[in-house]
């Protein structure tokens, strides 16, 4: 074996929430796993926020030590109330926030998109005013990234301590660092009541911050290569090409995203990236059909032009997450699997329903090994 | 149904349907005179034609040869309104390509030089430079990136540009400032006609449902491509014959040239790109419509006629991305069976007296470039009708903002502000840019939108002062999200802002950011190209979290 080889019995491609999720469910199932991932996809575009987490066994399962599912946590997703099962725990639940008491709003300068008064409206909470002194900028990452270093936040939260008196927790906007996960909690150490925030938009700090916290839940031993990967479905047993290297495995999880992810892209009509598998779009009648074909190459056919929703677009699998050759039957290969936003009808589904895909096809991909010895 | 409008002492002397150039601009004229209007605009000031045209001030080269009248007076009109708007106006160059060789190119090229010659005539009117007439290689160094092979040589000409909306709202501003009531997304159902005479109007808020009836001592449509559909509600619509022509703009992301470029589409007609702000529109198509105008459709075909069109002489407007598209429906004057380009743009005010309506009177056709002069036309018919002798006075007195030149460089160091954020606030408000900094804080000077870019006080001052219902049209009035993110950077910003100003609950401020988005994607549709696709799956996504949430 060169230098450059790697050898891997399930190579987990993208690292996303699907590709960590099967990265950790396959390497659970006893298998040796390596992930490649070119950058952030959607999953660090997101605003932090995750839907129904509990909803499903293997999301729940996932969740298990990065989540904390089943109490009764809200968070904020904007300035309105969310009704979610699980908090990214690096967010800081707020679910203490609204549960009892009179919570408090910060009117931080940054974003117009914040309004402390909206938020307050909302939750019925009290407007607090910031100090002069508190961090502005025009952006939230521009505060987070102040709120950082040690000591900084616990600073910050001494200054707010005589305004927040009585109050039972304190929101923040979108703010509460951008790459340590541990802000909230150093500053609610010092105000004695929890610091939440809201959620962002896309590439504010939550979702920068809940990919990372993804990324340290891998399991040890996992590698994880930098790089942009191409399968060819034909090559069994799945030689992966890398930008010349080369990776020796024997299962390979596509877990490359959607079009925000860069696992599907549009070029003339929609392809699948990395290994040119079938896309199936859905049209009106919600009828799968291949890509390509007269209607699903139509952009304006693939969106729906009254919502503006893409009437869902990616790979077929079945029910272990096999991708599904153009007969939308058989398999394309036995050991090709697919999982998150690349698969069909799960267009944007969100963090949790990446996490639940990525977990099934990735123990599957793990125990299919074990069986084809 | 019956009402008993003619009976009560009028609410107004004028009550004008439709605030789009034509109706504004007319609700000013007669306000300056000192008559009580009332100006009803069934969805936003600017929603139809003015406010989705090509948004040139000239007099119309094409009509020079067909129309020579219609070139005259939009010229001078247009010399007017570089007087009383100097800051919303802006010069644009055009160039017009000629392609070929040997004897056939020559005679195009002298065809163009004299047609021009003729035009440099009407130029000083509206403070015009005469054309010139220029080597490939000198196009080459005005247009670098000009298709190369085959040029001949070309022709330049002088014309203004001006931005539409602004147009409509700075007339309707100045308008209440005289006392004009101002009600937008507010429609006329009925015009009401009692014993040959029009008595009023019945209308119907859209946002609210509110009903209302107005009574007027004369009442005028100014509906432009509707009009036959208003003029029907009193019966007298077979004498205001006017064909809709739909035509669609390109916004590209960026000015991918600093000079218009003419050049000719598949089927001859000629198109054109023009630099537009920190954009670039790409214009236009002209085909009869029949469609909802309250809804007009953009097709893929009519995006690709455009690119095709203008890629013949500018092969890298490939390179550049459609962030939208924009359409409206020119009021033309009926003229049967013509090609739709060679119909008149010329206008006519209608006296209905004569078909049984005293009292009211539809304004049909025109342009934007001749639209103070229209309103004046019409004015000066309808005034001494109602005992009012009061001169013109629209051709000297300045709009709102365009009594002063404003200091952009004192104003951006002042407010610590980028020159070009103060220069883009200046275009849109003149003088006033200077009020508007003032009333904010140092929050209010944040840029909401950086594409644009446009500052929290401006989107505030379009909810307080500018009649602004939604956010929709906030953005028609500021550009909020008409730059290349579309939205996805401010749209919940804007909304905020709108919010707080507007009283709208935090439902209502994510249910006006989500249709702000939704409303910059459809209008994108038509243009997805392969660059486009994954900026669409962002807003989808980004559509999606607005959704969501809920109270719980
Ligand atoms: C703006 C926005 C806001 C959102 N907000 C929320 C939210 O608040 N809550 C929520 O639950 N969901 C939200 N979503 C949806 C959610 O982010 C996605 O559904 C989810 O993250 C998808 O995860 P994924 O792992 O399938 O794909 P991605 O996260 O897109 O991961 C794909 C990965 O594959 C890599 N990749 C692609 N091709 C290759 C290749 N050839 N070689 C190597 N690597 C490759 C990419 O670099 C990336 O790492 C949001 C999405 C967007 C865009
Ligand atoms: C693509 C295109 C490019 C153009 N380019 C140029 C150019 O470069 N230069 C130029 O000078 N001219 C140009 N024009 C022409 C110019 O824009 C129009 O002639 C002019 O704007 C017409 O103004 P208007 O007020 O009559 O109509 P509109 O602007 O269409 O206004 C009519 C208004 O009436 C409202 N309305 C309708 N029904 C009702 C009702 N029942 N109650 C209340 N309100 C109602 C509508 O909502 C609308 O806002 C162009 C036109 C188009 C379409």
């Amino acid at each position: 074996m060169s230098a450059h080889e790697v050898t891997a019995d399930v190579l987990v491609i993208g690292g996303g929430a699907a590709g960590v999720a099967a990265a950790r469910a396959a390497h659970e199932a006893g298998a040796t796993v390596a992930v490649v991932a070119d950058g952030g996809g959607a999953t660090s575009l997101g605003s932090g926020v995750v839907w129904g987490a509990a909803r499903d066994p293997f999301a729940a399962w996932a969740a298990g030590d990065l989540w904390r599912v089943g109490g009764r946590y809200v968070t904020v997703a904007g300035w309105l109330l969310e009704g979610a099962a699980g908090a990214l725990r690096s967010l800081l639940d707020v679910g203490a926030l609204p549960l009892g008491g009179t919570p408090g709003v910060l009117d931080l300068a940054t974003h117009p998109s914040w309004s402390a008064r909206l938020v307050a409206q909302t939750l019925g909470a009290r407007v607090v005013t910031a100090p002069d002194d508190a961090p502005t900028g025009q952006s939230f990452r521009e505060v987070a990234v102040t709120l950082d270093p040690e000591g900084a936040a616990e600073a910050f939260a001494r200054s707010l301590a005589p305004r927040c008196e009585g109050l039972s927790g304190l929101l923040l906007p979108p703010v509460l660092g951008l790459s340590r996960l541990d802000v909230a909690a150093r500053m609610g150490a010092v105000l004695g009541i929890p610091v939440g925030e809201a959620a962002g938009s896309p590439g504010d700090p939550p979702g920068l911050r809940a990919m990372r916290a993804l990324r340290r839940w891998l399991p040890e031993g996992v590698a994880v290569l930098n790089d942009r990967a191409t399968v060819k479905p034909g090559r069994l047993p799945g030689l992966v090409f890398r930008s010349g290297r080369l990776v020796k495995t024997r299962s390979v999880v596509l877990a490359t995203g959607g079009l925000v992810g860069g696992g599907l892209v549009f070029e003339e009509t929609l392809r699948e990236a990395a290994a040119g598998a079938p896309v199936w779009t859905r049209d009106r009648r919600r009828v799968l059909s291949r890509a390509g074909a007269a209607r699903g190459a139509d952009p304006v056919e693939w969106f729906d032009e009254h919502t503006g929703r893409a009437r869902g677009a990616g790979l077929r699998v079945d029910p272990s997450g096999r991708v599904l050759d153009g007969d939308g039957e058989t398999p394309l290969g036995e050991w090709l699997y697919a999982a998150g936003e690349v698969c069909n009808g799960r267009g944007g589904d969100g963090v949790a329903d990446a996490l639940a895909d990525g977990a099934r096809a990735g123990r599957s991909a793990a125990q299919a090994i074990g069986r084809r010895g | 149904m019956t009402t008993d409008l003619a009976h009560r002492r009028p609410d107004c002397d004028v009550l004008i349907i439709g605030g789009g150039v034509n109706g504004t601009g007319l609700a000013r004229d007669l306000s300056l005179r000192g008559l009580r209007v009332i100006l009803l605009e069934r969805n936003d000031l600017a929603f139809g034609a003015s406010g989705n045209s090509s948004g040139m001030i000239h007099g119309g080269p094409r009509y020079l040869t067909t129309h020579p009248s219609v070139t005259r007076s939009s010229c001078v009109d247009s010399g007017y309104i570089q007087t009383i708007a100097p800051h919303m106006i802006f010069r644009t160059p055009f160039v017009m390509p000629i392609y070929g060789h040997g004897p056939v190119a020559r005679v195009r090229f002298d065809a163009f030089d004299a047609f021009f010659s003729l035009y440099d005539e009407y130029q000083p009117l509206k403070r015009g430079k005469p054309h010139t007439r220029l080597t490939p290689a000198e196009t080459l160094t005005l247009v670098p990136g000009l298709r190369s092979d085959d040029l001949y040589g070309s022709v330049t000409f002088d014309e203004w540009g001006i931005y539409g909306n602004r147009l409509c709202v700075a007339n309707a501003i100045d308008a209440v400032e005289h006392g004009c009531r101002l009600y937008v997304h507010t429609s006329v159902e009925r015009i009401v006609v009692e014993e040959g005479r029009a008595t009023g109007v019945t209308a119907r808020d859209r946002i609210d449902g509110r009903a209302y009836e107005f009574s007027a001592r004369a009442v005028v449509n100014c509906t432009g491509a509707w009009s036959p559909i208003t003029a029907a509600t009193a019966g007298v619509s077979e004498h205001v014959k006017v064909r809709p022509g739909k035509g669609v703009h390109l916004i590209l992301d960026r000015p991918i040239t600093d000079i218009g470029v003419m050049a000719d589409a598949v089927d001859g007609r000629q198109i054109f790109i023009e630099p537009w702000g920190n954009t670039a529109l790409i214009g236009t198509t002209d085909d009869d419509t029949y469609a909802d105008l309250d809804d007009l459709p953009v097709t893929t075909d009519e995006v690709r006629y455009l690119v095709e069109g203008i890629e013949q002489v500018l092969p890298r407007v490939r390179d550049a991305r459609i962030i939208g598209v924009t359409v409206g429906a020119r009021p033309s004057l009926y003229a049967w069976g013509k090609m739709e380009d060679a119909l008149s743009r010329e206008h006519e005010v209608v006296d209905h007296a004569a078909h049984g309506a005293q009292g009211l009177f539809s304004l049909i056709g025109g342009k934007l470039a001749s639209y103070r002069m229209f309103a004046q036309e019409a004015a000066d018919l309808i005034a001494p009708k109602l005992g009012n002798h009061a001169p013109c006075t629209t051709h000297s007195a300045p709009l709102p903002g365009g009594d002063r030149p404003a200091d952009i460089d004192l104003l951006a160091a002042r407010f610590e502000l980028s020159r070009f954020a103060v220069e883009r606030l200046v275009t849109r408000h003149g003088s006033r840019a200077e009020t508007i900094l003032a009333d904010s804080g140092r929050r209010g000077r944040m840029v909401v939108c950086s594409h644009e870019p446009v500052l929290a006080c401006e989107v505030r001052w379009a909810a307080k002062h500018e009649y602004a219902r939604t956010l929709l049209d906030v953005a028609r009035r500021t550009n909020l999200a008409m730059g290349a993110c579309g939205g996805n950077d401010c749209a919940l910003a804007g909304a905020v802002i709108a919010g707080e100003e507007l009283g709208w609950s935090p439902g209502e401020v994510r249910a006006q950011a989500a249709e702000l988005l939704r409303s910059r994607q459809r209008s994108r549709l038509p243009a997805i190209g392969d660059k486009q696709a994954r900026a669409e799956a962002m807003t989808m996504a980004a559509l999606r979290t607005l959704g969501r949430a809920a109270l719980p």
